[in-house]
């Protein structure tokens, strides 16, 4: 989640104006990227198609019905390069609408990959039933864990495996070795229940472990270093949590991980996170916040709390998230610190700080598969438990879902209007081209007739031209948009460097398949016409007029 | 072998040269064409535009002059063209704000905030660096640019173009004869092919006017809800309602407050106070204390589960409310009382919460009992409890169509968790924008007893265009790569086109046409073409959107949670039109020039042969 979405600023806000430009100007970018990787593309367009003509022409020589057929498909080739800028043309508007068509694509359907649910191991949120921003007691993280031991035991989160840790980087767990087929025994409903079975206690040892590994609080501290003015460059907005949910695993979702973050980076982030523990005053602040609030790591800062009115908290920076990551704009303190100013303020003042029962914003699970998540919502749910303020479970898809509800009118207009009104140009860029390539060639229509061509060979050439065109211009452009980011990935991470857009720009998969698909289709249909009509030419007709 | 490689390199940064010439043209064939005409003796002394030819024997030195002689006539004329465009947009009938006006001021921002100007500094380094400069030179670099152009310029820019366009065309056929009736009748001979190409047009045109008149629906929905006399007041430290948290008492103090200085702290002609009413034979100040929700909610009968963002208000006084936000019912219906509660008349044992409805929201809940949209009488759940609707507001156009408005009291924040005010809504007893806006000055500079965050309330409205701005962004370059191929498509017409005439082009330079009249026939030829197609896609887009309702989100703080979900009304107006049709003429002469100047390179010899 992005910190700046969380809490409201004051002043003039840059930050959409920003991102309007920013990313207009990426997509400007993409445009001509585009336009110029298709030009680079042309080479291989035509090579392409140099070389089929080439292998037709060797089967021409071939007994029919190949050679037959070969010399039929190198009238088509010789058609496509009787004019080359036109073809190009045509090629490279295919090439850049496809492109915008697969980019439009993967971002409607990451959005509703990452909105489905989810059958395997899914994070689920609680926060306030009805409102936000979710205010809810401190005391509702502990009662959430009493409830996560109501559950039997196959639905419990569990601790991660050493194979897992190793893998993710996490230290070594607390209660020794922990293989992942005992995990698999003993998170099982048929677990003795007498409490004095060796079994047993080895599973209460590790479900232990994996509720404080599996459960992580975050609450929302916005803050200015000038008690009396809040603007863009002296305010900062801080999760307040505790440091173990990052070496746990349970922040990897806003980046905070080792794939992430890369084996240097990783050790470096442990390394901030032990000096977290050491002092519950000591903070992380991301890279980019840092600049605009004009401090560096190894400063004493003094912060006063927006939303906690009348709290200061003076802390001292010993790291520093990565410029570009998800908390580059952001900060992390210890949530400790904030119960204990908040006591603090009680001793002084001699009353509870008003937001003192409503400092827990969010509770993060991590439950092992859907039906142990909706056995734990079913519970929270349960009338008596969470109920001033009211409080629901939810996974993390389908918080995001709700956010994007308002925008599901847009999400409908870019899937059913704007995706095939792009393909209806692209059918159109085609059609006119060869409907012109069609006119054109009327007398060599009629000549083909004469010599014994059938109206269905000629208007399948005329579909050939276009689907070669369309095929070329739609595979060239997915191709060239899924594997690029591919290699680039792989060739920054075997030198070491991080180009932070790629490592995170994945387009899916099938449009691998569906580029060329596209293309034939478009090719198909937009050649449907002029080829009928070519189909239909009059041999008589054509002569007279050229007489 | 030396030789081939250098040929082969001279080829290509010829090539490469010719390429970023064509760029170059393509920029430049957006200005007015007539303009560009006459300037064009500058680079090409031998050729005459205005007479009928040009002596052979001429100095070098009257060669400079025609050249100096050419620019300066050009520029000249794109300067009268330009100040008659501005001067026909402002007599015309359009209001005061436009709604792309966004886009002009983006491009015409102050010179400091231009990207490269003092890049990768701070604020505050900025400042710093400023401040080195002389006064003058600081105003200069702070002062946006678009507050020294006309308003027309800069409110309805797209009028202006299209008026300078139009004025272009009759400029054009004023300077000399162009072949018209020719390029026009070979369009309707040709008409399979510029048929498919218009229609190539009018997809692109429709799906971007389309989509501006859903951001021109917000902009009206934004504009409209703010009165200009208003004070809008939130805590300090938030720009949305929703993280706003007022106390209690404050308030008092707040309404009785005068602002008695302006800005340059000079005192004002008539200090601004909150007006006054007699409400039940007492003077109330017409303010409004009001808490801000906003309510998850289960969407009955949908799987899986998706859940909703409801707008709720609260109150205390509903008839203070009403007044100071302009808000009426529809006949039929009440404001919720004092109590906030009554018996259901179904269920005469069950207790509901009497609310009002907004047109937007009453149409959202609607579907989920079965209705189209929910009507006075009707209730409905929201946060476990009941609600009745007493009434539905007059509301549509405004925020406040998808808010749910109820009375203050502890059966509704208790269970939401909000029991303090976190907005504050007070009329100026002079109702107008600068009343507020002073008003507004004064509680945010001068008012100590509490921090709060006061606009006037068309200025917070204004805030939460920003979303809109984002919108805009991306349906314009969204846009921009549709017209890739409808300008691709415009090209390969032309292309054909001039190659199937080329013997026509040959005679008519034969009959005495020079170059640039047969470049010009050509791309009149396209755009005529280009304006038929767009002027279908407008049409069609108003057809099918104009009047339709839909939903968004507004966000002045940066979106997430604090965005106000709404129904607005797409709205297809003179405006977006204007854009439409701007669009569609950009894409002709883009896609038509390139064509129309190789046509003016064929030699005549080589035409007939």
């Amino acid at each position: 989640m992005n910190p700046d979405m969380m809490m409201g600023q004051s002043g003039p806000d840059l930050s959409l104006m920003q991102t309007a430009i920013y990313g207009g100007a990426i997509m400007f970018g993409a445009i001509v990227i585009a336009t110029v990787m298709a030009c680079f593309t042309l080479p291989i367009f035509f090579g392409a198609m140099t070389l089929l003509s080439l292998g037709l022409r060797v089967l021409q020589n071939a007994p029919d019905p190949v050679g037959k057929s070969s010399k039929i498909g190198g009238l088509v080739f010789r058609s496509l390069r009787r004019n080359l800028l036109r073809t190009a043309l045509t090629y490279v508007a295919l090439f850049v609408l496809t492109w915008m068509l697969t980019g439009i694509y993967g971002m409607v359907k990451f959005l509703g990959d990452f909105t489905a649910e989810k059958e395997d191991s899914q994070l689920v949120i609680m926060s306030e039933k009805f409102s936000i921003p979710s205010q809810m007691p401190p005391g509702y993280a502990n009662q959430l864990r009493g409830v996560i031991e109501t559950l039997p035991p196959s639905n419990r989160p569990r601790p991660l495996s050493d194979e897992e840790r190793v893998k993710k980087g996490v230290a070594p767990s607390p209660a020794g070795p922990i293989a992942a087929q005992e995990l698999r025994e003993l998170f099982g409903d048929d677990l003795p229940t007498d409490p004095a079975n060796p079994k047993r206690r080895r599973f209460e040892q590790l479900a232990a472990e994996g509720v404080k590994e599996n459960l992580m609080t975050w609450s929302f501290v916005g803050a200015s270093l000038d008690p009396t003015k809040f603007t863009q460059e002296n305010n900062l907005f801080l999760f307040a949590l505790d440091p173990d949910a990052v070496t746990s695993g349970m922040m990897s979702e806003q980046g905070l991980n080792k794939e992430d973050l890369g084996e240097e980076g990783w050790t470096e982030m442990l390394r901030v996170i032990n000096l977290v523990k050491e002092d519950k005053r000591n903070i992380v602040i991301g890279e980019d916040r840092l600049k605009i609030i004009n401090k560096k790591v190894g400063d004493e800062v003094k912060f006063y709390s927006t939303n906690y009115k009348d709290i200061t908290f003076e802390c001292k920076i010993v790291g520093a998230f990565p410029a570009g990551s998800r908390l580059a704009g952001g900060a992390v303190m210890r949530y400790d610190y904030l119960l204990a100013k908040l006591d603090d303020y009680q001793k002084t003042e001699g009353a509870a700080h008003p937001q003192a029962d409503r400092c827990l914003n969010l509770a993060w699970v991590r439950m092992p598969n859907k039906t142990s998540y909706q056995a734990l919502a079913a519970k929270v749910n349960e009338p008596g438990k969470f109920n001033a303020p009211a409080a629901k479970m939810e996974t993390f898809s389908a918080v995001v879902g709700s956010f994007l509800e308002p925008y599901k009118d847009i999400f409908w207009g870019m899937k059913f209007i704007i995706m095939p009104a792009i393909v209806c140009i692209m059918c159109l860029v085609i059609g006119i081209t060869i409907t012109i390539g069609v006119r054109e060639r009327w007398t060599e229509m009629a000549v083909m007739k004469v010599l014994g061509f059938q109206p269905w060979q000629i208007m399948g050439m005329i579909v050939s031209e276009a689907m070669l065109i369309g095929v070329f211009g739609g595979m060239l452009s997915t191709w060239f948009l899924y594997f690029t980011p591919l290699l680039i990935r792989k060739g920054t991470k075997a030198v070491g460097l991080k180009f932070a857009f790629f490592d995170n720009f994945t387009m899916p998969w099938e449009i691998v398949i569906y580029g060329p698909i596209l293309g034939i289709a478009v090719g198909l249909i937009g050649s449907a016409l002029p080829s009928w009509n070519a189909r239909k030419v009059k041999v008589s007709e054509v002569f007279a007029q050229v007489a | 072998m030396f030789d081939s490689a250098v040929r082969f390199v001279g080829a290509f940064v010829k090539r490469v040269v010719g390429l970023f010439a064509t760029l170059i043209v393509l920029a430049l064939s957006l200005l007015p064409l007539s303009a560009l005409l006459l300037a064009f003796p500058a680079l090409v002394p031998q050729e005459s535009v205005l007479t009928e030819s040009v002596s052979g024997r001429q100095s070098w030195l009257m060669r400079t002059f025609r050249r100096i002689t050419a620019a300066l006539s050009g520029l000249l004329v794109l300067l009268v063209i330009l100040a008659c465009s501005v001067e026909l947009v402002s007599r015309l009938p359009l209001g005061e704000r436009g709604s792309f006006a966004v886009i002009a001021r983006f491009f015409f921002r102050a010179p400091e905030s231009v990207p490269g100007a003092f890049q990768g500094l701070t604020e505050a380094q900025k400042e710093v660096a400023i401040s080195k400069y002389s006064p003058e030179m600081q105003s200069f670099l702070k002062t946006p640019l678009h507050e020294k152009l006309p308003p027309a310029m800069v409110e309805h820019w797209q009028f202006v173009i299209l008026a300078v366009y139009g004025f272009d065309v009759l400029l054009l056929l004023f300077i000399g004869k162009v072949p018209l009736t020719y390029n026009l009748r070979n369009v309707r001979v040709r008409w399979k092919t510029n048929a498919m190409t218009a229609v190539a047009f009018a997809a692109v045109v429709s799906l971007l006017t389309f989509l501006l008149a859903f951001v021109n629906g917000m902009n009206n929905l934004t504009e409209n809800s703010g009165v200009p006399g208003n004070v809008f007041v939130l805590s300090d430290g938030s720009t949305d309602e929703i993280f706003s948290n007022l106390g209690y008492g404050d308030l008092d103090n707040v309404e009785r407050e005068v602002a008695d200085r302006d800005e340059a702290n000079k005192p004002l002609k008539s200090p601004v106070a909150i007006r006054q009413v007699e409400v039940g034979g007492k003077p109330r100040k017409l303010a409004s204390r009001e808490t801000y929700y906003s309510i998850n909610q289960l969407v009955p009968n949908t799987e899986p589960p998706r859940r909703r963002f409801v707008q709720l208000r609260t109150f205390e006084d509903p008839q203070i409310a009403a007044e100071v936000h302009n808000v009426s019912l529809f006949p039929g219906g009440r404001w919720f009382g004092v109590n906030g509660v009554e018996a259901d008349p179904r269920d005469p044992g069950r207790t509901v919460i009497q609310c009002v409805l907004g047109e937007g929201i009453a149409a959202t809940l609607g579907p989920d009992y079965g209705k189209k949209r929910l009507q006075t009488g009707d209730t409905f759940e929201l946060g476990e409890m009941q609600w009745l609707v007493t009434g539905v507001m007059k509301s549509e156009g405004t925020t406040f169509g998808s808010e749910i408005w109820a009375k203050r009291f502890s059966l509704i924040y208790k269970p939401f968790g909000k029991e303090k005010y976190t907005t504050l809504v007070m009329r100026t007893d002079a109702d107008t924008k600068r009343a507020s806006r002073e008003f507004a000055y004064h509680l945010n500079n001068r008012y100590t007893q509490q921090k709060l965050k006061a606009f006037s309330e068309p200025d917070y409205y204004a805030e939460l265009t920003k979303t809109n701005n984002t919108f805009l962004a991306a349906i314009v370059i969204v846009c921009i790569v549709m017209a890739i191929g409808g300008i691709f498509g415009m090209m390969t017409t032309m292309f054909a086109t001039i190659a199937q005439r080329i013997r026509d082009i040959g005679v008519l330079r034969l009959l005495g046409f020079k170059r640039w009249q047969v470049t010009v026939s050509f791309l009149l030829e396209s755009l005529a073409i280009a304006v038929v197609g767009g002027a279908a896609g407008c049409f069609l887009a108003w057809l099918t959107a104009d009047g339709r309702a839909s939903t968004s989100t507004l966000s002045g703080g940066g979106g997430g949670p604090g965005g106000k979900s709404v129904a607005l009304t797409i709205n297809v107006d003179a405006q977006v039109i204007a854009m439409g049709m701007l669009f569609t003429l950009v894409m002709g002469r883009l896609g038509g020039l390139v064509p129309a100047l190789s046509a003016m390179r064929i030699k005549i010899l080589d035409s007939l042969r």
